[in-house]
């Protein structure tokens, strides 16, 4: 028997105002581009459960606003944080030159097990990019990130650089890395099991 | 792959079991008793038999009560003395055979995962959408061996020439295999092991076996083609024993059922009590074992149980034992015409099944073949014993295909010339349409259900509108509240829940020159509720916008917040405040005010070279007008100013705008100088010497120190103060002022506890009040006191 979600990992999306991190959220929650929803002023989050090696987790993804006025009041929700999705938008290189104070601030705001992915987001967009694969390719592995370049729009990466993240969160959690403390981002669930051996859920008689 | 047991279940009872020396005693003894007498062939059936009352239910171990006295038949292989070895070898059979498989208790709490049992129930719903269906036959066999062992070539009767091609499933059924006691009491099953291989040699090597399940002498097997193993989940079986008072296991049911591809089959084999008048009996031994027989259910979180009918296609096969009841040799007679048809008729089963009374629903394959019962083992002969027992179709296969479920198609339905037994085996093939999964189809569905699960997941979290996320209040002046309002509307299906929270690391929600009402509130759906904002920036506030900053360029200071109004389960929304605070005197400080040449609202810098003035000058234009205005009026400082005219004074005096262009009463200019003074964000004697101040009250020498150690613009300050409630007094026949009561009126405003301190109280005790006013008293009497 297997449990709807075993894990509950939680996410954020970070990035300039208008790189697409609400439409990413969209796009994966709910398969659907919303080009013109309102600015993000505040923190939304949604959810999705997910197959990552045969076991459900159940992803909470929180989409904070990018403005920089509230630069100061997004930090908190950056605890806890077991994924965090840095946006950027390939045809506007303003936001690509911002990743680095986005970057510190995952960094400091979050725990050294963190999976941090960068994405240069509205892929489709070839005509008017503005910043090429190669140089955010080479940000990217100079950091330590993961890197995939998607569009919100087609759906295109957009799966790939969520499922990858969970993936390595995942990783994280079978090497003992990550202890299930719900500050860490991640839970086990249902909650009383935490303390249990691992059990092998997809055991079956047969 | 096997029976579903619960071995913690078991293992205890065999415990429990080697307590019981005693009957295990009794029972060996039994078994050498019985093999001493069971040498002589008879051909009494097992039905007669003799036994100690085994006991067997769900709780209880089994034990074996004072044996009386047995007959047993055996045929072949007489003497067969029973070991203790053997005896505990079979042990872990009597367990397998006569322990019911207990299921969970469904009053133990557990977790009952609903999310996963939603997802299953939606994917059953929508199977056909996922599912192909694809022909699959089946092969169905029965025969009662009457504990004979495998002696003829099985191919007629298990290998059908009228089948093109091999059966997909085999699933063989015997009854009487065994008809030894150690089978009955013991669960012995190694009389099923030449049977078995028998079978797999006959059916050669395409064939894997599932499972087979046996209850004493009641034998089931099923096999699959080899290609079609992967595809088989859930295999489980179950008995029912329904023979020797009632519950013993020389008749009854065993039940194997098994998911193929996505249909579900279970197939019952039993054996019924015997017997021409045991109708009745034998509906009820039906009914019993459809009862009793029962499976976990796979695909439920909550270790539900389903039975027999909760299959797509089940299938009972076995000696029914159902008879044909007209004489003998009536019987023979229509048999020898072939005059099946008249036979069926009175058939016992078919007529029970006509009237309702067994096997509802299920359905039979026409008979075309002559009854199978009862034989002179060994030859073709119907029975020539005395007992003559009238021919009858005792071996059967019914099926009973769910509502759901598409029916099957008959291929056969057919007796085989094995001639061994007392019995005719008896077969039945079937086309069932099984539904096959298409994985990349179901692969879809699922994630369609798991993200409509995701979609309602996250529609039904609470969702709110907000009306702005920006509430500017422009100017905002000292001393006078300006509220606006937002609009909070709950657009979500459910209850929203709303609370404002702190930022990180914060503790207060916000400002302090902001006031949120409500903090917290709760809207049902489509509810609105509206938000006060109010900004108020009084004496205690104006002191983070009016000093501590050198941005001296800028008459207004602009005043930010961000709010976090957090819906419970949901979102968070920020709301950025702003707004402009009119700088002014009030609430200043007076090292600050001495700084400025200039109005405070004048946009000039100050000057390079500037030296601080000696007091505020916005203090000197106050008492410069009452002094030339007022001294004389009556209840100067005791009567109230109007707060209108109040504001108009203020901005004059951080304007520089002449008195003479507003109109105002003189006590509203008098009030304006207490509130002046009272405003001012450390009063004239400084907090750290409130206290030696108060100390310093009784005796006028000692004030005297006190305000010399003034600093020197809180110093000026008091001495020109001072200088002019002297000169106020000097007029005490025109404005009727006594020197204690101005002296109460200034004390409290010159004279103030710090607002953190512990010292502020409110309202201040007497002696406190007393002591302050003592202090400025002593000023205003002795006029040499300040000089
Ligand atoms: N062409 C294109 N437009 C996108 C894509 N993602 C977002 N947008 C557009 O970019 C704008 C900002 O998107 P939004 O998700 O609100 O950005 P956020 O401020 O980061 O949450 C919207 O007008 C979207 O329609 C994308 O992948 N391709
Ligand atoms: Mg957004």
């Amino acid at each position: 028997m297997s449990f709807p979600y075993e894990y509950i990992f939680k996410y954020i999306i970070i990035g300039d105002m208008g790189v697409g991190k609400s439409c990413l959220l969209h796009q994966f929650t709910e398969n659907k581009f919303v080009p013109d929803s309102p600015h993000t002023i505040g923190v939304e989050f949604g959810t999705r459960i997910v197959d990552v090696n045969n076991k459900k987790i159940k992803l909470q993804i929180w989409d904070t606003a990018g403005q920089e006025r509230f630069r100061a009041v997004t930090r908190s929700y950056y605890r806890g944080a077991a994924g965090a999705l840095l946006v950027y938008d390939i045809t506007r290189r303003i936001t690509y030159n911002h990743l680095t104070t986005w970057l510190t601030d995952a960094r400091n705001l979050t725990n050294p097990n963190t999976v941090i992915m960068l994405i240069g987001n509205k892929k489709d967009l070839e005509g008017q990019r503005d910043v090429t694969y190669e140089e955010a390719s080479a940000f990217a592995k100079q950091n330590g990130l993961i890197f995939v370049e998607s569009s919100a729009k087609t759906g295109e990466n957009v799966e790939e650089a969520f499922l990858r993240t969970a993936k390595l969160i995942f990783q994280s959690v079978q090497e003992g890395n990550v202890d299930l403390i719900p500050d860490g981002g991640i839970t086990k669930n249902p909650p009383q099991t935490i303390t249990d051996k691992p059990q092998d859920a997809s055991k079956c008689s047969c | 792959m096997g029976d579903i047991q619960n071995t913690d279940n078991i293992e205890s009872n065999i415990d429990n079991n080697n307590n019981n020396n005693v009957s295990l005693e009794s029972s060996s003894s039994s078994q050498n008793n019985n093999t001493n007498t069971t040498t002589t062939t008879t051909t009494t059936s097992v039905d007669n038999l003799q036994v100690g009352v085994l006991s067997i239910s769900d709780q209880s171990t089994p034990t074996i009560e004072t044996p009386n006295q047995q007959q047993q038949q055996q045929q072949d292989d007489n003497n067969r003395g029973v070991s203790n070895e053997t005896i505990k070898a079979s042990l872990d059979g009597l367990k397998h055979n006569s322990l019911k498989t207990t299921f969970p208790n469904s009053t133990n709490h557990q977790y009952i995962d609903v999310n996963t049992q939603w997802i299953t129930n939606k994917l059953k719903e929508r199977e056909s959408e996922f599912t192909e269906k694809r022909g699959m036959s089946i092969f169905l066999g029965t025969w009662n061996v009457n504990g004979k062992k495998p002696s003829e070539s099985l191919d007629p009767w298990l290998k059908d020439p009228s089948m093109s091609l091999q059966p997909d499933i085999y699933a063989i059924g015997f009854q009487e295999l065994d008809l030894t006691a150690e089978a009955l009491l013991l669960g012995d099953t190694t009389r099923s092991l030449p049977w078995e291989q028998h079978i797999l040699n006959t059916l050669q090597g395409d064939y894997v076996k599932l499972l087979s399940k046996q209850l004493v002498g009641i034998l089931l097997c099923v096999y699959v083609k080899k290609e079609h193993k992967p595809h088989i989940a859930n295999v489980q079986s179950d008995i029912a024993a329904v023979g020797i008072m009632g519950m013993m296991g020389n008749k009854g049911g065993v039940a194997i059922r098994f998911s193929f591809y996505n249909t579900t089959i279970c197939i019952l084999n039993s054996h019924l009590n015997a017997h021409m008048d045991n109708v009745l009996r034998r509906n009820q031994d039906m009914k019993d074992i459809s009862k009793n027989i029962k499976f976990i259910n796979e695909s439920s979180t909550d270790h539900s149980t389903i039975n027999i009918f909760d299959h797509d296609q089940l299938f009972w096969i076995g000696d029914l034992n159902y008879r044909i009841p007209l004489p003998d040799n009536e019987v023979k007679e229509k048999i020898k015409k072939k005059d099946f048809y008249n036979l069926f008729l009175v058939d016992q089963l078919n007529q029970q099944m006509k009237a309702g009374a067994v096997f509802e629903g299920f359905q039979e394959p026409p008979i075309s073949f002559a009854p199978t019962y009862k034989y002179d083992a060994g030859t073709e002969e119907y029975d020539s014993s005395e007992k003559k027992r009238t021919p009858a179709w005792c071996d059967r296969i019914l099926w009973k295909t769910h509502k759901k479920a598409e029916n099957v198609g008959i291929l056969s339905y057919k007796r085989a010339e094995l001639i061994s037994s007392d019995h005719r085996p008896v077969s039945a093939s079937f086309v069932i349409k099984i539904k096959v999964v298409i994985p990349d189809s179901k692969n879809r569905i699922y994630q369609e259900i798991v993200k409509e699960l995701d979609k309602k997941e996250n529609d039904s979290m609470p969702d709110a509108n907000i009306s702005t996320n920006m509430v500017d209040f422009e100017t905002i002046k000292f001393m006078q509240p300006i509220s606006k309002q937002l609009i909070f509307e709950n657009i979500g299906q459910v209850i929203a829940r709303f609370q404002f929270i702190p930022k990180l690391d914060e503790t207060i929600l916000c400002k302090p020159w902001l006031k949120i009402s409500p903090l917290a509130g709760m809207m049902i759906p489509k509810e609105k509720v509206t938000i006060d904002l109010t900004i108020y920036v009084d004496n205690l506030t104006s002191g983070l916008f009016n000093i501590n900053n050198n941005s001296t360029n800028s008459t207004n200071e602009s005043m930010d917040d961000i709010l976090i109004l957090h819906l419970e389960n949901g979102k968070d929304y920020f709301i950025s405040i702003s707004g402009k605070f009119q700088k002014t005197c009030f609430g200043n400080t007076l090292d600050n005010l001495v700084r400025y040449p200039h109005p405070i609202r004048n946009n000039l810098p100050i000057p390079p070279e500037q030296k601080k003035l000696s007091i505020p000058k916005e203090l000197w234009r106050i008492i410069d007008y009452i002094y030339y205005n007022g001294l004389k009026e009556e209840g100067l400082f005791i009567k109230s100013g109007v707060t209108k005219e109040m504001e108009l004074i203020r901005d004059c005096l951080d304007t520089a705008e002449p008195f003479s262009s507003i109109s105002f009463s003189i006590h509203s200019m008098a009030e304006t100088l207490i509130r002046f003074l009272e405003s001012l964000v450390e009063p004239v004697i400084p907090f750290n010497m409130y206290q030696q101040a108060l100390d310093a009250s009784s005796s006028p020498l000692s004030c005297k120190t006190l305000v010399s150690h003034l600093p020197s613009v809180n110093y000026n300050v008091f001495f020109y103060l001072i200088s002019f409630l002297i000169e106020t007094l000097s007029n005490q026949k025109e404005n009727d002022l006594k020197p204690d009561q101005l002296a109460i009126i200034f004390s409290t405003v010159l004279l103030r506890p710090s607002p953190q301190s512990q010292l502020s109280q409110f309202p201040p005790d007497a002696t406190t009040v007393k002591k302050k006013a003592d202090l400025i008293l002593h000023f205003l009497i002795s006029k040499d006191l300040i000089n």
